[in-house]
């Protein structure tokens, strides 16, 4: 059971390089343990959005941004001009899948569920951003019994931003109230012309922008946008709810849909376990119940920290948990020292080289790619980074891996 | 001072007590019992001192049975008050104390003979059947007894003694400052309060310095000394109930020998060391290995279990003029009356534990009495509080019940503590409440392992829609920086995924930020 290459875990970084390699033609096996990251993200593409510098100000052009950040965090080692490329092939290969962004270069100000401002390179087409609410009487609607967006507090903060806020309320189209099963309620409606004509009725007049919870559908959110302009006659934009996010789950379904067609095989809540490693290269991976795949290349791109693909023991020390990579540390006892912030932890992982190739002893290791958060010195909380680097490293990843494998790019 | 809110003298004296924890509330229960009148004045919210960085243990005693009996019959004595008194805050889930294999051999005669002499119901088990039950201990178990000992929700201990103070006409005042004590003529006439940058003086005819830790800065305000050692305590909280009565080391007390249910967690401690400031609350990580190290005795897979939070209190125990050499200070408290000093009308007292706060409060009272000429006696044991249900705390039954019946299992608020919206929104309008870290205290949400990641966003919108000046940024991030800043410590497995998770959630999500302006500052009294 060879592949050309194996993916170890299914975060936004693991599925670009997955894509990525199967236009170029190759075999690909990917393993996940659950689900990724993306869950947990709102929704756009965050590349950069406060600089590391300068008290960390709000960026405005994030890729002429990059060159401010210390040259060992993962966007520097790539070589110049890497990350802008993997954006533009991004936006590109996610709207052939109608996964449609908006990006002008510029940070667009994103609305977070708390009300609160997300520098985002990539809009998606219905996300609430800053810049659409300005000077616009804007209603906001509320699901009984719906936990997952603190509706008082994000329009309370909109108004202390000086927006003109209303809070309407509107009932579920099922009795769902969890994200996801609301979603799937969304997608079955029946009647969507009447389900917000209905909501017409409760709208105050003036009216020009109505901010639902991100919750309209997982896959017919589209269409019930459209909808929904058209009966309400206003703009209709989502807001990011906690997690689950369905922003991002819709994005992890549209790249698995597309990765199964192309024939890409998945191995879903399986863990892989260190397995060995000869004349520096690993061509191996193991599974939980023992079962072995052989690989000419593997991408390691297994969230770190938050998603497992690190793990900290109760000294401190922090472990690579897919095949026992050397791990970069402050010091052991820092993970657990840190003073009122996570920093420390962020900042751990496996450090590679300009090819995202990890060190062996004192060389690169020849054919393994590591991405996205288990890649040392960087800090998605502290720099609203989270997307941006998942793609630059899982495409440049995928590229490098090309390459090794004897192919142009 | 042109904004002087002093106090009209009536015809009955006034007692203003400085502090908010058990021993204050205590105290001010026990004089408005008598008749006094009283003000009580706390620099942050009620028990956010020592009392509330304790091990939740009310004691039976017998962990000082040995070393101090007499101490240890005061607190069988006043265990059987407080589980009478405020039935609700205790759960008497029992005590049991193990001798292990290295342990001295000849401690538990004494142990037996010590509980004997202070009263205390000490049942001597069999070792097999302790190592049966609790299956979460060493396997090395010698000897093993049992002793009456019961755990106490501080926060709600604190709230009830206050509100029946309220009940009686009593004024608290929460997050207000003593800055000075005034005197007039070598007698105190009332203190100097700040609050939110304003100053005003409250008139009184006795002032009480019930600030534990911080006693010696308050006595100070008027020259007076008192000699303390400050003694840090570091305690782990684990995730579940590791064992269902609170065990303790059968040896002589020292640090790290005691593991405590409460709530839905365990809490092991402490730690112990000398500090100069009462306002450490800082837990180095040393300090965490030094407690894991300790612990693996009596839990071997201590390591593996998850920990969720750190956190430490200071211990202001009394050094006694004529200090015994290579023996532990005593832990029962002392009085002081200051008269004795050229200041007229002050009494501090010190020392003791959340356990004995009432008998402090008792013989506080019985100085201020004699000092005010006053025939009035203690009924603080003998007079019920009338205050909801009598019930213990930790029902989860109960609360899983009470989420379902009411209708949509989604209204909880709080997975992890069980807390349901309109228990929110009830204790929000009723009294006023307008940060997150109040709702907290009183209703424990925030308390679970995911330390408020889920739930913190949600109660903050309830307070949005409340108070329409509700700064939610600034409630949210003090709110979350006050978690993280406990549960950092414990960033090991399972911790470490659910602090990057919160983290994900807070800044990722939400969008708040961490920078050196909003790190949280340690309370500075
Ligand atoms: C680690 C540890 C574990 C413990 N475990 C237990 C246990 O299991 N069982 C037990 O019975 N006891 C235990 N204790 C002891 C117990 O916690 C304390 O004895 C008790 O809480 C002291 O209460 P207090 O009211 O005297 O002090 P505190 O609770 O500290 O109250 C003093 C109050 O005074 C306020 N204050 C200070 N200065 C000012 C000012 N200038 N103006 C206004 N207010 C001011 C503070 O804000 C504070 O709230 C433990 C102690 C420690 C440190």
């Amino acid at each position: 059971m060879k592949s050309d290459a194996v993916i170890v875990g299914a975060e936004l970084d693991g599925l670009i390089a997955a894509m990525r390699l199967l236009e170029y033609g190759r075999t690909v096996r990917i393993f996940s343990a659950g689900s990724g990251s993306l869950h947990y993200s709102p929704g756009g593409i965050r590349v950069l959005g406060y600089s590391p510098a300068a008290n960390e100000e709000t960026v405005s052009d994030p890729l002429q941004s990059l060159s401010l950040l210390h040259d060992q965090h993962p966007y520097r080692i790539l070589e110049r001009g890497k990350t802008q490329s993997a954006l533009n092939w991004f936006v590109e290969a996610t709207g052939k899948l109608d996964h449609h962004y908006r990006a002008n270069g510029l940070n667009s100000m994103a609305v977070s569920p708390a009300g609160l401002a997300l520098p985002t390179y990539a809009t998606l087409a219905h996300q609430a951003t800053f810049e659409e609410l300005r000077g616009m009487n804007a209603a906001l609607i509320r699901f009984e019994a719906f936990r997952e967006l603190p509706v008082d507090l994000l329009a309370s903060e909109l108004a202390r931003a000086g927006h003109e806020i209303v809070i309407v309320d509107h009932k579920t189209p099922g009795h769902f109230t969890e994200n996801m099963a609301l979603a799937k309620s969304f997608d079955n409606l029946a009647d969507p012309e009447g389900y917000f004509s209905e909501l017409k009725h409760s709208l105050p007049d003036g009216v020009e922008v109505v901010l639902f919870p991100a919750v309209l559908g997982l896959h017919e959110h589209d269409a019930l946008l459209a909808v929904a302009e058209q009966v309400l006659g206003a703009r209709c934009l989502e807001v990011a709810t906690l997690p689950p996010s369905v922003p991002g789950v819709r994005l992890t379904n549209a790249l698995e849909t597309h990765l199964l067609h192309h024939q890409a095989l998945f191995h879903t809540g399986a863990e892989v376990v260190p397995s060995e490693f000869k004349g520096g290269r690993c061509t191996r991976v193991v599974d939980q119940a023992g079962r072995a795949f052989e690989a000419s290349v593997i991408v390691v791109s297994t969230g770190g920290t938050l998603m497992g693909g690190l793990e900290v023991d109760s000294r401190g020390r922090v472990h690579e948990t897919a095949l026992g990579l050397d791990v970069y540390q402050t010091e052991p006892l820092n993970a657990l020292s840190v003073d009122r912030s996570l920093d420390a932890l962020h900042e751990a992982g496996v450090e590679t080289d300009a090819s995202l190739r990890p060190r062996l002893g004192s060389e690169s290791c020849e054919n393994i790619f590591v991405t996205g958060r288990t890649l040392a010195h960087w800090n998605p909380a502290q720099e609203c980074s989270a997307e941006g680097v998942c793609i630059a490293t899982g495409w440049a990843a995928a590229e490098a891996a090309q390459s090794y494998l004897g192919g142009g790019s | 001072m042109d904004n002087v809110r002093s106090n009209a003298h009536g015809d009955r004296p006034h007692a203003i007590i400085i502090g908010g924890g058990a021993t204050g509330c205590g105290i001010a229960r026990d004089l408005i019992l008598r008749g006094i009148r009283v003000t009580l004045i706390e620099f942050g919210d009620l028990g956010s001192g020592t009392s509330s960085r304790f091990h939740g243990m009310l004691q039976s005693g017998a962990r000082y049975a040995v070393s101090d009996t007499e101490y240890a019959a005061e607190c069988m004595a006043e265990r059987r008050i407080i589980a009478n008194l405020v039935p609700e805050a205790v759960e008497q889930t029992g005590g049991l104390f193990v001798s292990l294999r290295d342990d001295p051999a000849d401690y538990p005669d004494a142990f037996l003979s010590g509980c004997h002499k202070a009263g205390i119901p000490a049942e001597e088990l069999d070792p097999e059947q302790t190592m049966q039950d609790e299956p979460n201990i060493s396997r090395e178990i010698i000897r093993s007894f049992s002793v009456p000992d019961a755990t106490i929700q501080s926060w709600r201990l604190v709230n009830i003694l206050a509100d029946d103070v309220r009940r009686r006409g009593g004024t608290i005042l929460t997050r207000h400052r003593v800055s000075a004590i005034k005197t007039a003529g070598g007698r105190v006439s009332g203190v100097q309060v700040e609050r939110e940058g304003s100053e005003y003086f409250v008139a009184g005819d006795v002032v009480i310095n019930a600030t534990g830790a911080w006693s010696a800065r308050v006595a100070a305000m008027v020259g007076q000394g008192i000699d303390l050692e400050l003694a840090k305590g570091s305690i782990i909280v684990f995730s579940h109930r590791l064992v269902s009565q609170a065990v303790n080391r059968c040896r002589p007390p020292q640090s790290h020998d005691i593991v405590v249910p409460t709530g839905s967690v365990s809490l092991f401690g402490t730690t112990s060391e000398v500090v100069d400031n009462p306002d450490t609350t800082h837990v180095r990580p040393e300090e965490i290995q030094e407690l894991l190290d300790n612990a693996e005795p009596l839990i071997p897979d201590i390591r593996k279990y998850r920990a969720f939070r750190a956190w430490a209190g200071v211990r202001p125990l009394y050094i006694p003029k004529s200090r015994p050499v290579g023996v532990p200070l005593p832990r029962r408290h002392s009085t002081f009356d200051h008269s004795d000093q050229g200041v007229e009308g002050f009494v501090s007292v010190c020392g003791g534990s959340l356990t004995t706060h009432r008998s402090m409060a008792e013989d506080v009272g019985n100085v201020i009495c004699a000092h005010l000429g006053l025939s009035a006696r203690c009924i603080s044991a003998s007079t019920p509080i009338a205050s909801g249900e009598k019930q213990p705390d930790w029902q989860p039954v109960r609360d899983f019940q009470r989420l379902e019946e009411s209708g949509s299992p989604q209204v909880a608020i709080c997975e992890c503590e069980l807390v349901a919206g309109a228990d929110v929104a009830n204790l929000i309008v009723e009294h006023q409440l307008t940060h997150l870290h109040d709702i907290r205290r009183r209703l424990r949400v925030g308390f679970g392992p995911c330390q408020g990641t889920f739930c913190g966003s949600r109660v903050a919108s309830m307070l949005a829609q409340h108070h329409p000046d509700y700064s939610g940024q600034s409630d949210l991030t003090g709110f979350w920086t006050e978690r993280l800043k406990g549960s950092m410590r414990t960033a090991w497995g399972q911790q470490a995924r659910q602090s990057m998770l919160s983290d994900a959630v807070y800044r990722e999500n939400l969008g708040l930020r961490l920078n050196a302006d909003n790190l949280p500052e340690e309370d500075k009294r």
